[in-house]
Formats: C-alpha cells, structure tokens, sequence
C-alpha cells in the first residue's frame, strides 16, 4: 500500500514536470502568437528544448520519476530537518529560501536535465569557491564574537555568560520578529532583570521573553513588570515565575475594570509597604485595591495617606 | 564594527548557507544526469541535444547583454535562464 502510495506520488513528480513543460511551451508560443517575442529565433529553440525535455521524459519515464522522487525526498527531508529546530525553524526556512524544497529540487533537476542551469554546485568546487567559503565562516565566527562582546557590554555580564545567553536571545528575538512583535525589547528587559535584581539567578532569557510576550500583548513597559516581580518576590518569598503570574491577574483585574493597567502595575510596585495592609486576600486583595484606586485616578499610597490623616484628624478632635 | 558590520555578515552567512545547500542539490543531479546519459546512446545524444539548445540559447542572451541589458534581462525571464 505504502509502495503504490509512494509510486503514485513519484508518477505525480513527473507529471508536473511534465505539466511544467507545456505551460512553458504555451507561454512561448503565445508571446510569438500575438507578436510580442521579437527574438523569435530564441523563443523557438526554447520551445523545440521543451518538446526535447518532454519526449525523454515519455522515454524514460520510470528513471526520471524514481530520480525525481528521490530528488523531492531529498528537499523535503532538508526543509523538514530545519523547520524542526525549535523557535528559529520556520525563520530559516523563510530566510534560507528553502520552502517547498522538494519542488525546488526536482525543478533544478529537470532544469540541470535541459541544460537550462548555470550549476550552483561549482561556487564551491573551485580553490575560489573554497576561499569564500572558509571566508565566509570566519566571518560569521567573527559576528558571533562581536555580538557576545556587544551584549557583554549592553548587559554588564562577562563575556562567557554572554555567549551563553546570545543563541537563545538571538533565536527568542527572530521568533518574535516572525510573529510581528519586537523581538529587541527582550534584550532591555534581560538587562533591566539583570539591575533590578542584582544577581543573574533571574536574568535568564526565558525570563525575559515570558516577561515581553506579557507585556508586548498587554501593553505595559516590560520594565514595570519586572519592577513589580522584584516587589512581590521580596515582599512574598515568590518566585519569578509566580510573580508574573501575579502581574498578569493585576493586569486582567485592571482590564476588566477599564482602567490603565500599567498604572495598577506601577502603583503596586510603589506602594508596597502597604501590602501587608491587603494581606488578608493577598496579592490579589493588593491589586483589588490598586484597581480601585486607579478607578477614581488615585494610588493606594494616596488613598491610604488621606484615610491616615481622616484618622488623625478624629483622634485630634477627640482630645480637644 | 558597528551593527551595519554584523547584518551584513549576516546575510552572507544566509547567502551561504542557501547556496551549499543547493549546491548539494545540484552536484546529486549533476550525477543523475551523467547516469542517464550513460544509459544508453540515445539517451546521451538527447542530452546533449538539450544541452546544446540551452547553450545557444544563453549565448545568444549574453550577446544581446552586450547592447541591450534590459531586454537580455527580460529574455531571461521569459526564456527562464
């Protein structure tokens, strides 16, 4: 079953091929047709190469499909490997030209059959095409290095925890990119991570890019979130990960109440020494109330200093 | 060293890259082809009849390159070279 699958599918290679062919064909043959080929010399050889292509093609139909197919194999086995690795995979793909590879394999090999290819295979054949290649890598082992240093410096870290950092950043940063979001911010965010917390323990990328995804889609300042989980993680013991998750029920609380949720955010980080106030309901007895203040363009800080100063006005009245 | 330096690096890496993977490509079907053409001497003079064709063809682009870059441009588009 498998083996008549896989002869059906060769047979369907050679036919596009063949399909290919005669679309080619009728296109030349329509330009000179309507008067639009003025090499018309030209445009027949290449009509009588076509009908040439398409007569071996019949006359050796079973070595060009089995050809054919193996070459599709090939491309779809390349493209598949690169588009399984994770986050960066599809990218590639797109910026290596590869989509669709099999079809583009067996294109080159029905071209490299009619002689219609410059061959790409000689680039690297030569001592030339060597030299470019050998140049080609150490200049790209060279942008590496750059890169680790430029981040070393941009994050205050060393160069070897920057060079550990740099592939995930670089991956997390074009697979943001890929989905229309700005992959440079994670970057900022490492970094503010990296001196709001002091030590590195927390400025890991995953961290960040949890932290951007967040922010990018909510539309809060990554910083604001990182400033809140440094609150939050002194104030409760919590770690990164469940601070965050405090940050996004703040910031769902906020939206659902129609009011600024970086506001919220930054009111909560401000004014944490009032969370202990809030601690029957926890974190999110604090947020409540930062929404609530929000509500009326207060801060938690403001309405418990006004309900601070209501309290001593009484007990100045009572001693009176 | 700025960061003009590293995207240009970076597109010469992905030029690379794209191109020695069709260079795998093209040297399998170079092969494939030298295999046909062994197969049989019909085989072979019909590739070298293609082949021939092809280069006449090319020839014939690169003359008119000479005087005409445009429409050489446009030739090889329509022709597919």
């Amino acid at each position: 079953m498998a083996e008549n699958t896989k002869d059906l599918t060769e047979q369907l290679s050679l036919s596009e091929q063949l399909e290919r062919s005669l679309k080619k064909q009728r296109g030349l043959q329509g330009q000179i047709n309507l008067g639009k080929a003025k090499q018309v010399d030209l445009f027949e050889k290449q009509i009588d190469l076509e009908k040439k292509f398409r007569k071996f093609a019949k006359d050796n139909a079973e070595a060009l499909e089995k050809n054919l197919g193996a070459a599709g194999d090939l491309g779809d086995t390349i493209e598949e490997s690169i588009a399984g690795i994770p986050l960066i995979g599809g990218i590639l793909v797109d910026k290596l030209g590869l989509k669709d590879l099999g079809e583009q394999f067996q294109n080159l090999f029905a071209d490299t059959l009619k002689g219609g290819v410059k061959p790409i295979g000689a680039f690297l054949m030569g001592p030339a095409g060597i030299a470019a290649a050998f140049a080609g890598i150490l200049l790209a082992i060279r942008a590496i290095r750059k890169a680790s240093f430029d981040l070393a410096d941009n994050l205050g870290v060393s160069r070897k925890e920057a060079r550990d950092l740099l592939p995930e950043l670089k991956g997390s940063q074009m697979a943001f990119e890929a989905i229309g979001m700005d992959g440079s911010k994670i970057q900022s965010t490492l970094k503010e991570i990296g001196s709001e917390f002091g030590s590195l323990e927390n400025m890991t990328v995953a961290n960040a890019r949890n932290i951007e995804m967040f922010a990018q889609n909510a539309g809060v300042a990554g910083s604001e979130i990182v400033k809140f989980n440094k609150v939050m993680m002194d104030l409760t013991g919590s770690s990164f990960d469940v601070s965050t998750n405090m940050a996004k029920a703040a910031v769902n609380m906020a939206k659902s109440a129609n009011v600024s949720s970086a506001k919220v955010l930054s009111d909560m980080a401000s004014s944490a020494s009032k969370f202990a106030e809030f601690s029957m309901n926890g974190a999110e007895g604090f947020a409540a109330a930062a929404v609530e203040a929000a509500k009326v363009g207060a801060s938690v800080e403001g309405i418990l200093g006004a309900a601070d100063k209501l309290l001593d006005f009484e007990s100045r009245g009572c001693t009176i | 060293m700025n960061k003009k330096y590293i995207k240009e690096n970076k597109t010469l890496v992905r030029e690379f890259l794209g191109a020695l993977i069709r260079a795998v490509a093209q040297r399998k079907a170079n092969k494939l082809v030298k295999d046909l053409r062994k197969q049989s001497p019909e085989n072979a003079k019909a590739i070298d009849d293609m082949h021939k064709l092809a280069s006449d063809i090319r020839d014939r682009i690169k003359q008119i390159e000479k005087t005409d870059p445009a429409k050489a441009k446009i030739l090889k588009q329509k022709l597919g070279y």
